[in-house]
């Protein structure tokens, strides 16, 4: 039992800078203030529907408490939206760094929620909120933030080292439960086409006539022009299946992280380009993954980079060199 | 500190946990417990066959004789939903889905809608090159019961 502890441990709480933690901080809050809810959105669907259709459970939760006339009416939901803006700016900005980070994650799953009551519900920002929430956990404001800053003469005055600040053994988790539930949707989405449809979703025809149904209504040049192509359809689709179940491979050999995490980049990039799917958020966190998870690998990258591209220049320059 | 970790496992346990519940009891495409979602899409394999797609839109007349197009927007609803609830049945001829959909338009509104046409083309991709078709449109008009 002990040693299953210590796995666990070393697997989700290792002693890192509390940077990395922060670095996502900053980032998932900029990525969720610059695709913020919709304020006449929320204000039209909540007007032009009398009730929900299929409310979400949080929103269930919340109208057992506040009624949906006191909350999703314009007044409510415009008091709510700007709680949530300025949360996200006291966030953004480390100043009460938890609390922040609750309410502005709270706010946004409220207004995503409110959104998919409606008898239509998407998954771009599902994982990205649940990660939000994470980082509200965990000590998100411990450096670069307004209460470092404020803590520090606090740490000195009482004669404590203000390095001791900088780590921590609970900031490394949100990151990596974001790997994992990667991992395990893409896993479950790869594993839904192959037992729903076999190697059937490989023929080609699968990705070509999906491509289309959703690249035609939006004019996209590079999606109607796929949908015409028959190999690049069977290609894709294979590339497509075991990408998605093979991703968790990410968990299990970390060398081979940075692979899954740019391949996915690109992958959400191109349903961007083809199909107008906006995973920006799953491109967020998959980029968060590649240079904060295991920043090694990009220094070692840049290190060797640095070591032999001067070297080979001097052989490329030296006389006789083929 | 003890206390920090044991909290986070509790809810790194309670997070992964919970994401067995959609699989478990899946709800298809009426889901209603994210963030925590089953993640299906796109499950369904196409057989081969022509590569095309049909692109609807509903225009609504006013009783002044404004033409609007209906979007989600009119509607207060989602494209998905839009497409699913209103347009799917109404090319089939459903005229009662029609009517609920100019109930739905006319709430509040001075100048009632009294007919919407679903209008659309068949788009197909034929040899190298891309076809369109274009589809017979499909009028309803409101009740005259609904107008009083």
């Amino acid at each position: 039992m002990t040693r299953w502890i210590d796995r666990w441990n070393r697997y989700w709480f290792p002693t890192t800078t509390t940077r990395t933690l922060a670095l996502c901080r900053i980032i998932a809050v900029s990525a969720q203030l610059y695709w913020f809810p919709s304020l006449l959105s929320h204000i039209n669907l909540a007007s032009k529907n009398p009730d929900f259709v299929d409310p979400q459970v949080l929103i269930r939760a919340i109208t057992f408490i506040i009624p949906r006339d006191v909350l999703f009416t314009p007044q409510g939901i415009t008091t709510l939206y700007w709680i949530t803006l300025v949360a996200g700016l006291t966030a953004l900005v480390g100043l009460f760094s938890r609390p922040s980070l609750f309410i502005f994650a709270l706010g946004n799953w409220i207004f995503v929620g409110h959104r998919y009551s409606y008898a239509d519900v998407h998954h771009p920002e599902a994982l990205f909120a649940i990660f939000l929430m994470t980082l509200a956990l965990a000590p998100s404001g411990r450096s670069l933030s307004i209460d470092a800053l404020l803590r520090r003469p606090r740490a000195r005055n009482a004669g404590a080292s203000t390095d001791r600040l900088e780590t921590s053994d609970t900031a490394m988790w949100p990151l990596k439960i974001a790997h994992v539930l990667l991992a395990m949707t893409y896993f479950s989405t790869g594993a839904s086409k192959v037992i729903v449809g076999g190697l059937g979703w490989m023929n080609g025809y699968t990705v070509q006539i999906y491509t289309f149904a959703n690249a035609m209504p939006e004019n996209r040049t590079w999606g109607i022009w796929l949908a015409g192509q028959h190999t690049f359809g069977v290609l894709l689709g294979a590339f497509t299946v075991l990408f998605e179940l093979f991703f968790f491979v990410s968990l299990v050999l970390p060398r081979t992280a940075p692979f899954f995490f740019f391949n996915a980049i690109l992958f959400h990039i191109a349903l961007y380009v083809t199909m107008g799917h906006q995973f920006f958020l799953h491109i967020i966190l998959n980029a968060m993954l590649l240079f904060l998870l295991h920043p090694g690998w990009f220094r070692g990258l840049v290190n060797r980079l640095n070591v032999n591209l001067p070297r080979w220049s001097r052989q490329e320059q030296a006389p006789g060199s083929s | 500190m003890r206390q920090p970790k044991v909290w986070s496992s509790i809810v790194i346990l309670l997070v992964i946990g919970l994401h067995a519940v959609p699989v478990l009891s899946y709800q298809g495409n009426r889901q209603t417990r994210w963030p925590i979602l089953a993640w299906a899409m796109y499950a369904r394999p196409i057989p081969p066959g022509p590569i095309e797609m049909r692109r609807r839109r509903i225009f609504g007349l006013t009783s002044s004789g404004q033409e609007e197009l209906v979007t989600t927007r009119l509607v207060g609803t989602n494209r998905a939903a839009l497409r699913n609830t209103y347009l799917n049945p109404m090319s089939l001829g459903d005229s009662t889905t029609a009517q609920q959909l100019l109930r739905v338009l006319n709430r509040g509104r001075s100048d009632p809608f009294v007919e919407v046409r679903l209008e659309g083309e068949r788009h197909f991709i034929s040899g190298d090159s891309l076809a369109t078709e274009k589809l017979p449109a499909l009028t309803y008009k409101l009740n005259p019961s609904e107008l009083r």
